[in-house]
Protein backbone atom coordinates (compact mmCIF):
# COMPACT_ATOMS: atom_id res chain seq x y z
CA UNK A 1 0.00 0.00 0.00
CA UNK A 2 1.30 3.48 -0.80
CA UNK A 3 1.87 5.45 2.35
CA UNK A 4 3.26 8.91 3.10
CA UNK A 5 6.01 9.05 5.71
CA UNK A 6 7.68 12.02 7.31
CA UNK A 7 11.23 11.88 8.55
CA UNK A 8 12.87 14.45 10.76
CA UNK A 9 16.66 14.83 10.96
CA UNK A 10 18.16 17.28 13.42
CA UNK A 11 21.85 18.19 13.44
CA UNK A 12 22.92 19.71 16.73
CA UNK A 13 25.88 21.68 18.06
CA UNK A 14 27.96 19.85 20.66
CA UNK A 15 26.09 21.83 23.34
CA UNK A 16 22.76 20.45 22.14
CA UNK A 17 21.48 23.52 20.28
CA UNK A 18 19.82 22.59 16.98
CA UNK A 19 21.90 23.54 13.95
CA UNK A 20 19.83 22.20 11.11
CA UNK A 21 16.46 20.50 10.90
CA UNK A 22 15.25 18.62 7.88
CA UNK A 23 11.77 17.25 7.48
CA UNK A 24 11.33 14.98 4.52
CA UNK A 25 8.00 13.70 3.26
CA UNK A 26 8.09 10.77 0.93
CA UNK A 27 5.81 8.22 -0.57
CA UNK A 28 6.94 4.74 0.31
CA UNK A 29 5.62 1.33 -0.47
CA UNK A 30 4.97 -0.29 2.88
CA UNK A 31 4.85 -4.04 2.74
CA UNK A 32 4.59 -5.31 6.25
CA UNK A 33 3.21 -8.83 6.36
CA UNK A 34 2.57 -8.59 10.11
CA UNK A 35 0.51 -5.38 9.81
CA UNK A 36 -3.27 -5.71 10.05
CA UNK A 37 -5.04 -5.03 6.77
CA UNK A 38 -6.16 -1.43 6.37
CA UNK A 39 -9.92 -1.35 5.90
CA UNK A 40 -11.13 -0.40 2.45
CA UNK A 41 -12.43 3.11 2.10
CA UNK A 42 -16.12 3.24 1.32
CA UNK A 43 -15.54 4.21 -2.32
CA UNK A 44 -13.26 1.26 -2.82
CA UNK A 45 -16.08 -1.06 -1.91
CA UNK A 46 -17.68 -0.35 -5.25
CA UNK A 47 -20.58 1.37 -3.66
CA UNK A 48 -23.57 1.47 -5.89
CA UNK A 49 -25.61 3.73 -3.67
CA UNK A 50 -23.30 6.56 -2.62
CA UNK A 51 -24.98 9.81 -1.65
CA UNK A 52 -26.22 11.89 -4.52
CA UNK A 53 -24.85 15.42 -5.06
CA UNK A 54 -26.62 18.26 -3.27
CA UNK A 55 -29.48 19.63 -5.33
CA UNK A 56 -31.63 22.72 -5.12
CA UNK A 57 -31.81 24.13 -1.64
CA UNK A 58 -30.27 21.11 0.05
CA UNK A 59 -27.61 22.26 2.53
CA UNK A 60 -24.05 21.88 1.25
CA UNK A 61 -21.17 20.26 3.11
CA UNK A 62 -19.93 22.64 5.79
CA UNK A 63 -16.33 23.75 6.11
CA UNK A 64 -15.78 21.78 9.36
CA UNK A 65 -17.20 18.68 7.66
CA UNK A 66 -14.85 19.09 4.72
CA UNK A 67 -11.85 19.49 7.01
CA UNK A 68 -12.88 16.50 9.08
CA UNK A 69 -13.22 14.33 5.99
CA UNK A 70 -9.74 15.23 4.81
CA UNK A 71 -8.27 14.52 8.27
CA UNK A 72 -10.05 11.18 8.46
CA UNK A 73 -8.85 10.20 5.01
CA UNK A 74 -5.30 11.25 5.86
CA UNK A 75 -5.38 8.85 8.79
CA UNK A 76 -6.04 6.12 6.27
CA UNK A 77 -3.18 7.22 4.04
CA UNK A 78 -5.23 9.17 1.50
CA UNK A 79 -3.96 12.72 1.32
CA UNK A 80 -3.98 15.93 -0.69
CA UNK A 81 -5.04 15.66 -4.33
CA UNK A 82 -5.61 11.95 -3.88
CA UNK A 83 -8.14 12.68 -1.13
CA UNK A 84 -9.84 15.28 -3.31
CA UNK A 85 -10.15 12.82 -6.16
CA UNK A 86 -11.42 10.16 -3.80
CA UNK A 87 -14.15 12.45 -2.47
CA UNK A 88 -15.21 13.62 -5.91
CA UNK A 89 -15.42 10.02 -7.00
CA UNK A 90 -17.32 8.93 -3.92
CA UNK A 91 -19.84 11.75 -4.11
CA UNK A 92 -19.95 11.73 -7.90
CA UNK A 93 -19.38 15.47 -8.17
CA UNK A 94 -17.09 17.65 -10.25
CA UNK A 95 -16.57 20.08 -7.39
CA UNK A 96 -16.53 19.36 -3.66
CA UNK A 97 -18.73 22.43 -3.16
CA UNK A 98 -21.57 20.32 -4.57
CA UNK A 99 -21.38 17.72 -1.83
CA UNK A 100 -24.44 17.68 0.40
CA UNK A 101 -24.25 18.10 4.16
CA UNK A 102 -26.12 14.84 4.69
CA UNK A 103 -23.80 12.98 2.36
CA UNK A 104 -20.74 14.34 4.14
CA UNK A 105 -22.19 13.28 7.50
CA UNK A 106 -22.78 9.80 6.19
CA UNK A 107 -19.23 9.39 4.96
CA UNK A 108 -17.82 10.82 8.19
CA UNK A 109 -19.74 8.22 10.16
CA UNK A 110 -18.47 5.45 7.92
CA UNK A 111 -14.86 6.57 8.18
CA UNK A 112 -15.10 6.86 11.97
CA UNK A 113 -16.58 3.37 12.14
CA UNK A 114 -13.73 2.11 9.94
CA UNK A 115 -11.16 3.67 12.23
CA UNK A 116 -12.76 2.21 15.31
CA UNK A 117 -12.65 -1.20 13.69
CA UNK A 118 -8.98 -0.67 12.92
CA UNK A 119 -8.39 0.33 16.55
CA UNK A 120 -7.54 4.00 16.04
CA UNK A 121 -9.13 7.30 17.00
CA UNK A 122 -11.00 9.74 14.81
CA UNK A 123 -9.08 12.71 13.49
CA UNK B 1 -29.89 45.14 18.36
CA UNK B 2 -30.40 41.47 19.10
CA UNK B 3 -28.13 40.15 21.83
CA UNK B 4 -26.04 37.01 21.31
CA UNK B 5 -27.25 33.81 22.93
CA UNK B 6 -23.96 33.35 24.78
CA UNK B 7 -20.72 35.20 25.46
CA UNK B 8 -17.63 33.50 24.19
CA UNK B 9 -14.18 34.75 25.00
CA UNK B 10 -13.21 34.97 21.36
CA UNK B 11 -16.25 37.17 20.69
CA UNK B 12 -15.45 39.28 23.72
CA UNK B 13 -11.83 39.68 22.69
CA UNK B 14 -12.82 40.52 19.15
CA UNK B 15 -15.31 43.14 20.32
CA UNK B 16 -12.76 44.73 22.63
CA UNK B 17 -10.12 44.82 19.90
CA UNK B 18 -12.33 45.97 17.04
CA UNK B 19 -16.06 46.14 17.62
CA UNK B 20 -16.70 46.87 13.93
CA UNK B 21 -15.03 43.61 12.91
CA UNK B 22 -17.26 41.91 15.48
CA UNK B 23 -20.27 43.42 13.76
CA UNK B 24 -19.15 42.39 10.27
CA UNK B 25 -18.38 38.86 11.41
CA UNK B 26 -21.10 38.03 13.92
CA UNK B 27 -23.95 40.48 13.38
CA UNK B 28 -23.91 41.11 9.63
CA UNK B 29 -22.23 37.75 8.92
CA UNK B 30 -20.50 39.20 5.88
CA UNK B 31 -18.75 36.65 3.70
CA UNK B 32 -14.98 36.83 3.92
CA UNK B 33 -13.33 37.75 0.66
CA UNK B 34 -10.20 35.89 1.67
CA UNK B 35 -8.58 34.28 4.69
CA UNK B 36 -5.27 35.18 6.23
CA UNK B 37 -2.77 32.34 5.96
CA UNK B 38 -1.82 32.83 9.61
CA UNK B 39 -5.40 32.03 10.64
CA UNK B 40 -5.51 28.94 8.45
CA UNK B 41 -2.15 27.88 9.85
CA UNK B 42 -3.20 28.35 13.49
CA UNK B 43 -6.43 26.49 12.90
CA UNK B 44 -4.69 23.52 11.24
CA UNK B 45 -2.12 23.32 14.07
CA UNK B 46 -4.96 23.43 16.56
CA UNK B 47 -6.84 20.61 14.87
CA UNK B 48 -3.74 18.45 14.70
CA UNK B 49 -3.00 18.98 18.40
CA UNK B 50 -6.63 18.34 19.29
CA UNK B 51 -6.32 14.99 17.57
CA UNK B 52 -3.02 14.22 19.33
CA UNK B 53 -4.44 15.09 22.76
CA UNK B 54 -7.54 12.98 22.19
CA UNK B 55 -5.35 10.07 21.18
CA UNK B 56 -3.23 10.49 24.29
CA UNK B 57 -6.35 10.80 26.42
CA UNK B 58 -7.46 7.44 25.05
CA UNK B 59 -4.11 6.00 26.14
CA UNK B 60 -2.66 5.78 22.65
CA UNK B 61 0.63 7.29 21.56
CA UNK B 62 0.30 7.83 17.83
CA UNK B 63 3.41 8.17 15.68
CA UNK B 64 4.60 11.63 14.71
CA UNK B 65 3.89 10.82 11.10
CA UNK B 66 0.15 10.61 11.78
CA UNK B 67 0.17 13.94 13.60
CA UNK B 68 1.90 15.60 10.65
CA UNK B 69 -0.55 14.00 8.22
CA UNK B 70 -3.49 15.31 10.20
CA UNK B 71 -2.02 18.79 10.02
CA UNK B 72 -1.30 18.55 6.30
CA UNK B 73 -4.79 17.27 5.55
CA UNK B 74 -6.48 20.03 7.49
CA UNK B 75 -4.30 22.66 5.82
CA UNK B 76 -5.11 21.22 2.38
CA UNK B 77 -8.84 21.14 3.11
CA UNK B 78 -8.86 24.73 4.33
CA UNK B 79 -7.04 25.95 1.25
CA UNK B 80 -9.56 24.39 -1.16
CA UNK B 81 -11.88 26.92 -2.76
CA UNK B 82 -10.52 29.69 -0.54
CA UNK B 83 -8.49 32.73 -1.40
CA UNK B 84 -5.66 32.52 1.11
CA UNK B 85 -3.61 35.65 1.65
CA UNK B 86 0.03 35.07 2.54
CA UNK B 87 2.19 37.65 4.26
CA UNK B 88 5.89 38.50 4.11
CA UNK B 89 7.03 36.07 1.46
CA UNK B 90 5.24 33.13 3.02
CA UNK B 91 3.70 30.52 0.80
CA UNK B 92 1.83 27.29 1.31
CA UNK B 93 4.92 25.11 1.15
CA UNK B 94 6.83 27.18 3.68
CA UNK B 95 3.96 27.25 6.14
CA UNK B 96 3.31 23.53 5.87
CA UNK B 97 7.01 22.92 6.51
CA UNK B 98 7.00 25.30 9.46
CA UNK B 99 3.90 23.67 10.86
CA UNK B 100 5.51 20.25 10.69
CA UNK B 101 8.62 21.59 12.40
CA UNK B 102 6.55 23.05 15.23
CA UNK B 103 4.45 19.94 15.66
CA UNK B 104 7.58 17.79 15.70
CA UNK B 105 9.00 20.00 18.41
CA UNK B 106 5.78 19.78 20.45
CA UNK B 107 5.47 16.05 19.93
CA UNK B 108 8.93 15.49 21.40
CA UNK B 109 8.26 17.42 24.60
CA UNK B 110 7.51 15.60 27.82
CA UNK B 111 3.73 15.59 28.16
CA UNK B 112 1.49 15.50 31.22
CA UNK B 113 -1.30 12.95 31.34
CA UNK B 114 -4.20 14.25 29.29
CA UNK B 115 -7.49 14.27 31.18
CA UNK B 116 -9.47 16.05 28.51
CA UNK B 117 -9.06 17.91 25.25
CA UNK B 118 -11.31 20.44 23.55
CA UNK B 119 -13.73 20.47 26.45
CA UNK B 120 -16.81 22.50 25.54
CA UNK B 121 -18.54 24.41 28.31
CA UNK B 122 -21.56 26.65 28.65
CA UNK B 123 -22.03 27.95 32.15
CA UNK B 124 -23.64 30.88 33.96
CA UNK B 125 -21.31 33.83 34.42
CA UNK B 126 -21.64 35.16 37.95
CA UNK B 127 -19.99 38.18 39.54
CA UNK B 128 -18.22 36.59 42.52
CA UNK B 129 -18.38 39.86 44.44
CA UNK B 130 -22.08 40.69 44.07
CA UNK B 131 -23.66 37.41 42.99
CA UNK B 132 -25.13 39.08 39.91
CA UNK B 133 -25.71 36.66 37.05
CA UNK B 134 -25.14 37.73 33.45
CA UNK B 135 -28.27 37.33 31.33
CA UNK B 136 -26.58 34.93 28.92
CA UNK B 137 -24.14 32.09 29.57
CA UNK B 138 -20.38 32.01 29.09
CA UNK B 139 -19.37 29.58 26.37
CA UNK B 140 -16.02 28.26 25.27
CA UNK B 141 -13.71 25.34 24.69
CA UNK B 142 -10.75 24.47 26.90
CA UNK B 143 -7.93 23.22 24.69
CA UNK B 144 -6.28 20.86 27.14
CA UNK B 145 -6.77 19.63 30.70
CA UNK B 146 -3.92 17.73 32.27
CA UNK B 147 -3.81 15.86 35.55
CA UNK B 148 -3.36 17.86 38.76
CA UNK B 149 -5.76 20.60 37.66
CA UNK B 150 -3.55 22.08 34.95
CA UNK B 151 -5.17 23.82 31.99
CA UNK B 152 -3.32 24.27 28.71
CA UNK B 153 -4.15 26.97 26.19
CA UNK B 154 -2.57 26.47 22.77
CA UNK B 155 -1.36 29.39 20.71
CA UNK B 156 0.53 29.93 17.51
CA UNK B 157 2.31 33.22 16.99
CA UNK B 158 5.14 34.92 15.21
CA UNK B 159 6.92 35.89 18.40
CA UNK B 160 7.33 34.73 21.95
CA UNK B 161 4.98 35.96 24.63
CA UNK B 162 6.25 37.67 27.75
CA UNK B 163 4.94 37.14 31.26
CA UNK B 164 3.44 40.62 31.04
CA UNK B 165 1.01 39.31 28.40
CA UNK B 166 -0.58 36.88 30.82
CA UNK B 167 -2.41 38.77 33.60
CA UNK B 168 -4.95 40.42 31.29
CA UNK B 169 -5.49 37.44 29.03
CA UNK B 170 -9.25 36.90 29.07
CA UNK B 171 -9.15 33.41 27.64
CA UNK B 172 -7.10 32.18 30.57
CA UNK B 173 -9.44 33.91 33.00
CA UNK B 174 -12.53 32.41 31.38
CA UNK B 175 -11.07 28.90 31.26
CA UNK B 176 -9.93 29.08 34.85
CA UNK B 177 -13.40 30.27 35.88
CA UNK B 178 -15.06 27.52 33.84
CA UNK B 179 -12.81 24.89 35.36
CA UNK B 180 -13.80 25.97 38.86
CA UNK B 181 -17.48 25.86 37.96
CA UNK B 182 -17.23 22.49 36.19
CA UNK B 183 -14.94 20.67 38.58
CA UNK B 184 -15.62 22.47 41.88
CA UNK B 185 -11.99 23.30 42.55
CA UNK B 186 -9.50 25.91 41.32
CA UNK B 187 -6.86 25.24 38.72
CA UNK B 188 -3.35 24.69 39.94
CA UNK B 189 -1.69 26.16 36.86
CA UNK B 190 -2.79 27.90 33.71
CA UNK B 191 -0.34 27.04 31.01
CA UNK B 192 0.07 28.93 27.75
CA UNK B 193 1.71 26.68 25.18
CA UNK B 194 2.88 28.94 22.42
CA UNK B 195 4.11 27.43 19.16
CA UNK B 196 6.33 30.22 17.92
CA UNK B 197 6.75 30.44 14.17
CA UNK B 198 10.19 32.01 14.18
CA UNK B 199 13.09 31.06 11.92
CA UNK B 200 14.11 28.62 14.60
CA UNK B 201 10.71 27.24 15.62
CA UNK B 202 10.15 26.74 19.30
CA UNK B 203 7.48 25.82 21.79
CA UNK B 204 7.24 28.25 24.66
CA UNK B 205 5.42 27.42 27.88
CA UNK B 206 4.37 30.10 30.34
CA UNK B 207 2.51 29.51 33.57
CA UNK B 208 0.18 31.77 35.45
CA UNK B 209 -2.88 31.70 37.73
CA UNK B 210 -6.14 33.53 38.41
CA UNK B 211 -8.06 34.74 41.43
CA UNK B 212 -11.49 36.07 42.35
CA UNK B 213 -10.86 39.64 41.24
CA UNK B 214 -10.01 38.38 37.76
CA UNK B 215 -13.41 36.69 37.52
CA UNK B 216 -15.09 39.88 38.65
CA UNK B 217 -13.26 41.73 35.91
CA UNK B 218 -14.37 39.14 33.34
CA UNK B 219 -17.97 39.57 34.46
CA UNK B 220 -17.81 43.37 34.17
CA UNK B 221 -16.26 43.21 30.71
CA UNK B 222 -18.88 40.71 29.52
CA UNK B 223 -21.65 42.92 30.88
CA UNK B 224 -20.33 45.99 29.07
CA UNK B 225 -19.85 43.92 25.91
CA UNK B 226 -23.56 43.09 26.00
CA UNK B 227 -24.50 46.69 26.61
CA UNK B 228 -22.42 47.78 23.66
CA UNK B 229 -24.04 45.24 21.37
CA UNK B 230 -27.58 46.05 22.51
CA UNK B 231 -26.85 49.71 21.90
CA UNK B 232 -25.42 49.03 18.46
CA UNK B 233 -21.99 50.43 19.28
CA UNK B 234 -19.57 49.14 16.65
CA UNK B 235 -16.54 51.31 16.06
CA UNK B 236 -13.52 50.60 13.85
CA UNK B 237 -10.17 50.47 15.55
CA UNK B 238 -7.96 51.32 12.59
CA UNK B 239 -4.33 50.54 13.21
CA UNK B 240 -4.88 47.78 15.72
CA UNK B 241 -2.96 44.52 15.36
CA UNK B 242 -5.85 42.83 13.58
CA UNK B 243 -5.91 45.30 10.68
CA UNK B 244 -2.91 43.77 8.94
CA UNK B 245 -4.72 40.51 8.15
CA UNK B 246 -8.32 41.69 8.39
CA UNK B 247 -10.67 40.04 5.92
CA UNK B 248 -13.06 42.96 6.21
CA UNK B 249 -10.57 45.69 5.38
CA UNK B 250 -12.55 46.90 2.39
CA UNK B 251 -15.86 46.84 4.31
CA UNK B 252 -14.20 48.79 7.08
CA UNK B 253 -12.88 51.45 4.71
CA UNK B 254 -16.32 51.83 3.18
CA UNK B 255 -18.10 51.96 6.52
CA UNK B 256 -19.82 55.25 7.22
CA UNK B 257 -21.57 54.53 10.48
CA UNK B 258 -24.06 52.12 12.01
CA UNK B 259 -27.70 52.27 11.07
CA UNK B 260 -30.15 52.18 13.93
CA UNK B 261 -33.07 49.80 14.23
CA UNK B 262 -36.37 51.65 14.38
CA UNK B 263 -34.85 55.03 13.60
CA UNK B 264 -32.43 57.33 15.32
CA UNK B 265 -34.71 58.48 18.12
CA UNK B 266 -35.98 55.00 19.02
CA UNK B 267 -32.48 53.62 19.00
CA UNK B 268 -31.22 56.15 21.49
CA UNK B 269 -34.07 55.22 23.84
CA UNK B 270 -32.83 51.62 23.82
CA UNK B 271 -29.49 52.65 25.24
CA UNK B 272 -28.86 51.55 28.81
CA UNK B 273 -29.28 54.19 31.46
CA UNK B 274 -26.11 55.84 32.65
CA UNK B 275 -24.03 55.25 29.54
CA UNK B 276 -23.73 58.80 28.30
CA UNK B 277 -20.66 58.01 26.26
CA UNK B 278 -22.48 55.25 24.42
CA UNK B 279 -25.46 57.51 23.77
CA UNK B 280 -23.24 60.24 22.38
CA UNK B 281 -21.42 57.79 20.15
CA UNK B 282 -24.61 56.16 18.89
CA UNK B 283 -26.23 59.53 18.18
CA UNK B 284 -23.19 60.67 16.29
CA UNK B 285 -23.01 57.51 14.26
CA UNK B 286 -26.71 57.31 13.48
CA UNK B 287 -26.59 60.83 12.13
CA UNK B 288 -24.35 59.55 9.38
CA UNK B 289 -25.79 57.48 6.59
CA UNK B 290 -25.25 53.79 6.92
CA UNK B 291 -23.54 51.90 4.16
CA UNK B 292 -25.84 48.94 4.62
Amino acid sequence: MANAKSYQIILRHPDGRPLLRLIADCEVEVIDPSAPPVPDLPARRERQNGPAPAEGNEPRMTDPQKRYLFRLLAQQGVEGKQAEAHLRDYFRVQNLRDVSKAGASQLIEELIADQKEAGGGAA
Amino acid sequence: MEQPEAVSVSHLNLYLTCSLKYRFQHVDRLPRLYRAASMVFGSAIHKALEWLHKERKAGRNPPLDQLLRTFGADWHAQCLDEDIRFANGDDSEKLVFKGKELLSEYYGLPAGRVKDAELFFQIPLVNPETGEVLGIPLRGVIDLIEEDDVIGELKTSLKSWSLADLPDNLQLTAYSYAYEVLFGRPTKDLKVINLVRTKQPKVQTLITGREKKDYERLFCLAKEFLRGIRAGVFIPNRGCWMCKDCEYDQDCREWTGNEEEGGEKDASQHLPAGSRELQATAAHESARSARR
